[in-house]
C-alpha cells in the first residue's frame, strides 16, 4: 500500500511543475498602455503601441529637476512604436522580431482611433477584432483622437508622479464630474455598434497646440461663452498635459457622422441621467456680459416618453434638478426670493435650448444620441416588430419637447449681496 | 468495493443543482439569447415548469416501487434484456453529455485562460479529479457537493451584485424577444436543461423513500429555475441581445466587465473558481451515475476495475467534436434542444409499461 501511495505522488508530482513549461515572469513582457489605431500607407492599419515600463522610479519622470514639468516633460519611461500592418496579431508579431519582450495588452487603458478612419467606415473593421482579442479587456477606454493616433499617442503623458494607467483611469472618470466628454469603453462601442436602440457614442479628443490662445489682442467683451462649448483641441488655454477630452463623436451604424461639443455633450447627459452632477453657467439676466456659474444636482431621473402613435414620434423629456449659486459675479441680490425665480428661469431656458439644438444636430446626423430608442422598444411586443420599425429612421423625423424644472436651493457662502460703495455713493 | 451509502436531502439538492445550473456558466446563454432574444430569464421558467411535470412521472414511476432505483425498476419492468439495452442507451447517453460538458470546458478554458495549454492536457488533469471522485464513491461526491455550493452561492451572488454596475433594464424590451410562440415552443424544448433532473432515479436508493424524493426533485428544480432565470436575467441586463448572442461565455465576460476604480476590477478569477468546481462536481456525478449504470447492467460489484476504461472512453468522447462551433452549434445545441427524449420519456416509458403489466414494487410495510 506504502508503495503504491510512494509510486501515485511519483506520477502526480511532475503535473505541478507544469507551469515551467511556458512560463512567463512579469518582467518577460511589455506591457501596452495606450493602442492606437489608424489608416496605414503600407498596409491596411497603423498601428501605434505605447509600452510603459511598471517599476520603481516610473511615472515620476515630469517632475524631475532639470526637466520640463507638468508631466508634459521628456519622459523616459515609456516607448511608442508605429507599425503599419493588416491586424493588430501580425503587428504583435512583427513587433516581437525586433523588441526582446513579448507585447502584452493585459493592462491596455486605452484605445486611440484616428478620426479619419472613423469617418471611412471601418469602426467595425477595427473593433471586431479587438473584442476577439482575449488580453483586450472589455473595460478599455476608446477615443476617436482629431489627429492621427500615432500624433496622440506621442502626448500622452502620466501626471506627474503617477502611472499612464492611474492617470487615464481618473481622466474618465472626470467625465461623471463635468459630462465635457462621453466615457466610451471597448464594451459599450461594441453593444452601441449593434443596437437597434440608439447611435453609437465615442469620447472624443485632441491635442491641445495652443492655437487658440491669443496672447495678443483686444480684451474680451460681449457675452460671457457658454462653458464647454468646444471640441476638443480648442480650447483657449496654455500649461498642462497637451491632451484634451472634450465633445462626443456621434456615429450613423459604425461610421462617423458628426461630433458634439462639450456643452452638447453636457446636454445629452442630462438627457440620459448620466450626470448627476455638473457645473453649469448661466449668462446673468440683468448684466448679460457677466456670468452666473451654477453647481447643479439631478434630482429626479429624467422621464422620458415616446409617443409613436402620430406620423412622426413625439418625444417628451421631463427634467429636474437643484442646485447652488457659486457665484453673482454683477453683485446683483439674486439672492432674494423675489430675484431668485429669474435665475431659475434663466437656467431652465438655458437648458431647453441646449438639448433642443443638440438634438436638431443629431437629428441632421439621423443619430439618436439620447437613448429614446430604449423608450421606444418598450412600446412593442417583439424583436421583429421592433427591428422592423427602424427607430434609427425615424429618430430624424422625430420631434422634441423639453421641460425642465430647476430649483435654487443654496446661494453658497453669501445669502445676500450687498452693493458697493465708491466715491459716488452706493453702486 | 464501493459503497454508495446513504445520504440526506441537502446532499442531493447541492449535486443536482450544481449539476443541472453549472450549465448556464457556458455557452447555453449565448445559444439561448440566439434563439429566443431577450427572454431568456422566462422561458427557463417554462422550461423548468415542463422540467416539473416530466419529473413526476419519474416520481410516481420510484413511488411504484418503492426502495428501488432505475436500474433495478427497469429489470423488473423490461424483463433483463430489455432492460439491458435501455440502460445501455441511457448509459450511453449520460457518457456523451459528460463528454460534451468536459470538452466545452476544456474548450472555454482554453480561450479564456490557458491558450497555450493542449486541450488533452486540461481534460486529463480534469479527468484525474474525476478518477478520485469515482475512487472515492458516490458518498463523497455528494458530500463534497454540500460542502462547495455555499461557496459556489456565495460566489454567485457577488458576481452577480457586483455587475449591477452594469445593469440596463431597458435591454429587456421588447418584451416578448422573438415572439411568444417561439418562447414557448423553445421552452418546452429546452426543458433537457434540466434533464439532468433523472440521476435521482439513478441514486434513489441511497435517498430516504419516495416522498423525500418528490422533496429533493421538486426542491430542486425550483431553485435550479431561479437560479438559471436570475443568471439569464442579469446577463440580459449586461448585453443586448444584439450581442449576447455572439459571446462564448457571457458570464465570463459578465464577471470580467465588474469596475469599481483601480482596487476592485478583474473579477473573473472569482469566476472562474465557481466554474472549475461546479464543473468537478457536474461531470463527476454524472460520471458516477453512468458507472452505476453500467454496473448493474453487467452485476458488476466492484466498480473500481470499470472506472478508469470508461474515463478512457470519455477522454476520447470528448477529442470527437473537431472544434468549439461543432461543441457549441451542434451537439450542445442538439443536447439542449433534444435531450429531454432521453431524459424524461423512458421514465413515461417505464410507467405506461409496468401499468400494463401490472408490475409494482412490495410496500414498505408489507
Amino acid at each position: 500500500m506504502r508503495k503504491r501511495t510512494l509510486i501515485l505522488i511519483y506520477l502526480i508530482l511532475p503535473f505541478f511543475f507544469t507551469g515551467c513549461f511556458d512560463s512567463r515572469e512579469i518582467g518577460d513582457h511589455a506591457y501596452v498602455t495606450a493602442l492606437g489605431i489608424g489608416q496605414g500607407i503600407s498596409d491596411t492599419f497603423r498601428l501605434t503601441f505605447q509600452i510603459s515600463k511598471f517599476g520603481q522610479g516610473s511615472g515620476s519622470s515630469g517632475g524631475q529637476e532639470g526637466e520640463e514639468g507638468g508631466g508634459g516633460g521628456k519622459n523616459e519611461e515609456m516607448e511608442v512604436i508605429t507599425i503599419d500592418a493588416s491586424s493588430l496579431l501580425s503587428a504583435v508579431s512583427i513587433t516581437n522580431s525586433y523588441l526582446s519582450k513579448d507585447l502584452n495588452f493585459m493592462h491596455l487603458k486605452l484605445i486611440v482611433i484616428s478620426e479619419e478612419l472613423a469617418k471611412n467606415d471601418m469602426m467595425e473593421e477595427t473593433l471586431a477584432p479587438l473584442i476577439r482579442y482575449r488580453h483586450i479587456r472589455r473595460t478599455t477606454n476608446v477615443i476617436i483622437s482629431k489627429e492621427n493616433a500615432e500624433e496622440f499617442i506621442k502626448e500622452l503623458k502620466p501626471y506627474p508622479g503617477e502611472l499612464i494607467t492611474r492617470t487615464l483611469e481618473e481622466l474618465f472618470e472626470n467625465s461623471m464630474k463635468i459630462g465635457y466628454f462621453h466615457n466610451s469603453t471597448l464594451n459599450d462601442l461594441y453593444c452601441e455598434i449593434k443596437s437597434p436602440y440608439h447611435a453609437l457614442l465615442v469620447t472624443y479628443g485632441s491635442i491641445n497646440k495652443e492655437d487658440n490662445f491669443k496672447s495678443e489682442g483686444d480684451f474680451f467683451e460681449g457675452e460671457p461663452n457658454i462653458p464647454g462649448n468646444y471640441y476638443a483641441g480648442e480650447v483657449p488655454r496654455k500649461g498642462g498635459p497637451k491632451i484634451e477630452l472634450v465633445g462626443t463623436t456621434v456615429f450613423d451604424g459604425d461610421k462617423m457622422v458628426g461630433k458634439l461639443t462639450g456643452f452638447e455633450t453636457q446636454m445629452l447627459h442630462l438627457v440620459r441621467g448620466e450626470l448627476k452632477f455638473g457645473p453649469f453657467s448661466i449668462t446673468d439676466p440683468e448684466k448679460p456680459d457677466l456670468a452666473i456659474p451654477l453647481d447643479i444636482t439631478e434630482f429626479e431621473k429624467p422621464v422620458v416618453k415616446v409617443d409613436l402613435n402620430g406620423e412622426n414620434p413625439k418625444i417628451h423629456v421631463k427634467l429636474k434638478f437643484e442646485g447652488d449659486i457659486v457665484s453673482i459675479q454683477s453683485g446683483i441680490d439674486y439672492e432674494t426670493p423675489e430675484k431668485l425665480p429669474i435665475v431659475e428661469d434663466a437656467f431652465e431656458k438655458q437648458l431647453i435650448k441646449g438639448i433642443k439644438d443638440t438634438f436638431d444636430k443629431c437629428k441632421e446626423m439621423k443619430a439618436d444620441v439620447f437613448d429614446f430608442g430604449t423608450t421606444a422598444a418598450s412600446q412593442f411586443w417583439t424583436i421583429p416588430e421592433w427591428e422592423e420599425y427602424n427607430w434609427l429612421e425615424k429618430f430624424s423625423e422625430s420631434e422634441l419637447e423639453v421641460e425642465v424644472d430647476f430649483t435654487v436651493r443654496r446661494t453658497g457662502k453669501l445669502i445676500k449681496s450687498e452693493p458697493n460703495f465708491s466715491s459716488e455713493g452706493k453702486e | 468495493m464501493i459503497k454508495e451509502g446513504n445520504f440526506g436531502y441537502h446532499e442531493a439538492i447541492s449535486t443536482l443543482l450544481i449539476t443541472i445550473v453549472i450549465n448556464v456558466f457556458f455557452t447555453s446563454p449565448a445559444i439561448v439569447v440566439e434563439i429566443v432574444g431577450n427572454v431568456g430569464w422566462y422561458m427557463t421558467i417554462i422550461s423548468m415548469l415542463t422540467a416539473i411535470f416530466a419529473f413526476m412521472f419519474l416520481y410516481l414511476l420510484l413511488k411504484r416501487f418503492p426502495n428501488k432505483n432505475i436500474m433495478e425498476i427497469s429489470d423488473v419492468v423490461l424483463g433483463k434484456w430489455g432492460s439491458a439495452v435501455f440502460l445501455f442507451l441511457f448509459g450511453g447517453f449520460l457518457l456523451w453529455t459528460a463528454s460534451i460538458s468536459i470538452r466545452e470546458f476544456a474548450e472555454i478554458l482554453k480561450i479564456y485562460v490557458l491558450p497555450r495549454t493542449p486541450p488533452s492536457f486540461i481534460t486529463i488533469l480534469f479527468l484525474i479529479t474525476i478518477v478520485f471522485f469515482s475512487y472515492m464513491g458516490l458518498e463523497t461526491i455528494v458530500r463534497f457537493a454540500k460542502f462547495i455550493i455555499y461557496i459556489l452561492g456565495a460566489g454567485f451572488i457577488l458576481v452577480i451584485i457586483l455587475s449591477s454596475q452594469n445593469f440596463n433594464f431597458k435591454n429587456l424590451f421588447p418584451i416578448l424577444g422573438y415572439g411568444l410562440d417561439n418562447t414557448l415552443i423553445n421552452g418546452l424544448l429546452r426543458s433537457s436543461l434540466y434533464g439532468e433532473i433523472v440521476l435521482i432515479g439513478v441514486i434513489a436508493s441511497s435517498l430516504q423513500g419516495y416522498k423525500e424524493i418528490k422533496r429533493i426533485g421538486l426542491s430542486t428544480l425550483f431553485l435550479a429555475g431561479l437560479i438559471t432565470s436570475i443568471s439569464l436575467l442579469v446577463f440580459t441586463l449586461v448585453f443586448p441581445y444584439t450581442v449576447g448572442q455572439e459571446i462564448t461565455s457571457p458570464m465570463y465576460e459578465m464577471a470580467a466587465l465588474i469596475n469599481y476604480g483601480g482596487f476592485m476590477q478583474r473579477m473573473e478569477p472569482l469566476f472562474l473558481f465557481l466554474w472549475n468546481f461546479g464543473s468537478f462536481v457536474e461531470i463527476a456525478f454524472v460520471f458516477y451515475a453512468t458507472l452505476m449504470i453500467y454496473c448493474h447492467i453487467f452485476r458488476i460489484d466492484d466498480k473500481r476495475p470499470v472506472i478508469l476504461p470508461m474515463v478512457t472512453t470519455l477522454y476520447s468522447l470528448s477529442l470527437i467534436p473537431k472544434s468549439i462551433t461543432e461543441v457549441t452549434s451542434g451537439y450542445v445545441q442538439t443536447l439542449r434542444s433534444w435531450g429531454w427524449v432521453f431524459y424524461f420519456i423512458p421514465p413515461v416509458f417505464i410507467l405506461i409499461i409496468a401499468m400494463i403489466r401490472k408490475k409494482k414494487g412490495e410496500s414498505k410495510n408489507a
